[in-house]
């Protein structure tokens, strides 16, 4: 099986050539530019990466916080062999605002899985902060997941049969850590839930629920939060108030957000913004920006 | 970080109740009869070894049916000839033979009808063997005079518990509409199911229940012979009666050993099946299991996306299927006990007495049934335990 989707990048000749801020392989593109700057060359897949790089160069030439590396997910039902990411190269950077847009079944949702180490891929490697992470084993790779990323979803994902504080400090139980009541009570207050402490997800409305999760992806105060749709399930008031939460968590305690969402509004306030069409990104994501959103 | 686990695990647990306690029953019903026939056969072992002390050593029995099938004979309601069994007193050595009787009649007394053990024989040569060969005397009263007198003796227990009343010398008690004088009551024998008894004479009995013969015997023989080789001569005369083919002559000793043999295959049988409710409960558990970790996957994926190990997750549902196995072995035990004095209260009502003892179920005991069953509960739960650690997140949280 390896061998089948394993498929060798095409240079004809030429030099790799990567996007340093997304991460693109432009190799197969005979219409890429060469942008000089301050004496090397780069490539760049569209105007929003050229001009982010021209912004901050410094910032984008180390090693991304994540990197993904020539990444094949195929999934088999059956007989049946469906391929969601495709050769996916992309890099996130610490501190961004990332948004993943892109059709449904464009396979936004499984790369966000990827990044979040929640999948394996068939192929390919992952990078968090340099290090090689495709290849850790199960155990390992939990507990980087409970140290580094903060995961909120569509559908809340609350354990039903606990409360919200349960369900808020469930992380602490699994690495073992201390629960500090008072910080935690602190944190309740902030989010406006500190007389929903013993309710029940099912005793919660939507808007509660989902700021129940956030204290959840929280609790190990992980630098990376990984929202798949967070607001998709939730009228637009009560999803303006989580993204703003969201967003406040990354431009003052400085998180990295990576949110995969349909939202335009969301999209306009990303750092970075990520298309994706059949199982990898398109070029120039900026202006595919309108095409994925509704 | 257990003491986390085990609330996050009761939680589970609560949340589906009755899922729970149904598989918690499975569980309860096996150890439930482990518990009983544990407590059955050590009362059963306890009886009889104590009837068997009071039982004396100058003394034979004799009862139909083969030897190592005992319990046959007895239910088979086969009877001797009288005449048979008192040719044995020719053979030498012999001092008397006793025929005997055994019946389970009504008593009443006081408006109060009560289903009795009755033993009955000749008056004049049962005497002697209750007194002389087995120690047991008479409390109050006397005697009966002859076996032709409508009068009864009554047993320890009998006279004093049998009846809301108790029975006093003199008083009289309904036999199956017959009259019957009280005219004596025995010391305390120590067994209960000899303290329960009322003895008539055997002439008695027979015209009661309108029948003849006796249902088995008890020969004395003389000091200084010896009882087995008078068992031999016995078993010899015995063959030429043509009433009953098979018959077993017992001397203590052999009754001793065959008793004990008997009570330990029907003991083995009790507890193999016990252990095949016991394995159908770990079945149960194992499915409960199974079907909590596909009901769960999407909660599986949750806790692992949000940092649990595979350890973790197999503890969490290790520790849950044990605390199954355990809660139904608590209650096992105590449905068990409860249920093996209830089965006793209502059995003594038929004067069957010191059919269950609690004697063999102590702390030890009861702990290694406990551990039992939180390995039974543990090991149940290892596969779909390992089934539920090795779920990929995304794939788990996909699950709806």
């Amino acid at each position: 099986m390896q061998q089948k989707i394993k498929q060798p990048k095409i240079y004809s000749g030429m030099d790799q050539r990567i996007d340093p801020v997304c991460g693109m392989d432009l190799s197969e593109y005979t219409d890429v530019a060469e942008i000089s700057h301050q004496g090397k060359k780069f490539y760049f897949c569209g105007k929003g990466c050229e001009e982010r790089f021209k912004k901050d160069s410094g910032r984008f030439q180390g090693a991304p916080l994540i990197k993904l590396d020539n990444v094949w997910k195929i999934f088999k039902i059956g007989e049946v062999e469906t391929k969601v990411l495709r050769g996916l190269d992309l890099h996130i950077w610490e501190g961004d605002f990332v948004v993943i847009i892109g059709a449904s079944g464009s396979g936004k949702s499984t790369a966000l899985n990827m990044m979040g180490l929640l999948d394996k891929p068939t192929s390919g490697r992952i990078f968090l902060k340099g290090k090689d992470v495709s290849l850790l084993k199960d155990d390992e790779r939990a507990g980087l997941r409970s140290k580094t990323f903060g995961f909120v979803f569509q559908q809340y994902n609350l354990i039903p049969w606990l409360t919200a504080y349960e369900n808020a400090t469930l992380p602490l139980i699994f690495s073992d850590k201390k629960i500090e009541t008072e910080k935690l009570n602190v944190r309740f207050q902030e989010m406006g839930l500190e007389e929903r402490l013993t309710h029940r997800p099912f005793e919660l409305s939507g808007g509660e629920q989902q700021r129940v999760a956030l204290l959840r992806a929280l609790a190990n105060d992980p630098d990376i939060i990984l929202g798949d749709e967070p607001t998709g399930n939730l009228d637009s008031t009560t999803g303006n108030k989580i993204l703003e939460i969201l967003i406040d968590l990354n431009k003052n305690r400085k998180k990295t957000l990576i949110i995969v969402t349909h939202d335009a509004d969301i999209a306009e306030k990303a750092d970075q913004i990520i298309a994706f069409k059949d199982g990898n990104l398109i070029r120039d994501h900026q202006t595919h920006k309108k095409a994925y959103t509704e | 970080m257990l003491k986390n686990f085990l609330i996050l695990t009761f939680k589970s647990i609560r949340h589906r109740t009755t899922r729970s306690w149904l598989t918690i029953l499975g569980i309860v019903i096996g150890i439930m009869l482990v518990v009983v026939i544990l407590a059955l056969s050590s009362g059963i072992k306890n009886t009889i070894a104590g009837a068997l002390q009071t039982f004396g050593s100058d003394l034979i029995i004799i009862f139909p049916g083969k030897e190592n099938n005992p319990i046959v004979g007895f239910l088979g309601g086969q009877k001797f000839r009288e005449k048979d069994l008192l040719d044995l007193e020719k053979i030498n050595g012999v001092k008397f033979a006793v025929p005997m009787g055994i019946g389970n009649l009504n008593v009443e007394y006081g408006g109060e009808i009560k289903s009795t053990m009755i033993h009955a024989a000749n008056w004049k040569k049962y005497v002697e063997v209750l007194e002389s060969s087995q120690g047991i005397k008479l409390e109050n009263g006397r005697w009966p005079e002859n076996d032709e007198v409508s009068e009864v003796v009554f047993g320890h227990l009998a006279a004093k518990a049998l009846f809301k009343k108790e029975v006093s010398v003199g008083d009289e008690v309904v036999i199956k509409s017959k009259r019957f004088k009280v005219v004596g009551n025995l010391s305390e024998i120590g067994e209960q199911m000899l303290d329960n008894v009322i003895f008539v004479s055997l002439d008695m009995l027979n015209s009661l229940t309108d029948s003849r013969g006796a249902a088995s015997a008890i020969v004395k023989i003389m000091p200084g012979v010896n009882i087995n080789l008078a068992a031999q001569q016995i078993k010899f005369q015995l063959s030429k009666q043509e009433v009953i083919r098979d018959f077993s002559v017992l001397t203590p000793e052999k009754a001793d050993r065959l008793i004990g043999n008997v009570l330990s295959i029907i003991e083995l049988v009790l507890i193999v099946i016990a252990l095949i409710s016991l394995i159908v409960g770990a079945v149960g558990i194992m499915n409960t299991m199974y079907t909590s970790v596909l009901e769960r996957t999407k909660q599986i994926g949750i806790m692992k996306a949000i940092g649990a190990s595979r350890d973790a997750i197999l503890s969490l549902f290790l520790i849950e299927s044990g605390i199954i196995g355990l809660a139904g072995g608590i209650l096992g035990i105590i449905f068990g006990i409860l249920s093996a004095y209830i089965i006793s209260l209502v059995v003594a009502n038929f004067g069957i007495r010191g059919l269950f003892s609690f004697a063999s179920l102590d702390f030890f005991g009861l702990f290694v049934v406990l551990f039992l069953t939180f390995i039974v509960g543990v090991v149940s739960g290892i596969l779909p335990a390992m089934q539920a650690s090795r779920m990929e997140p995304a794939e788990a949280l996909r699950y709806e």
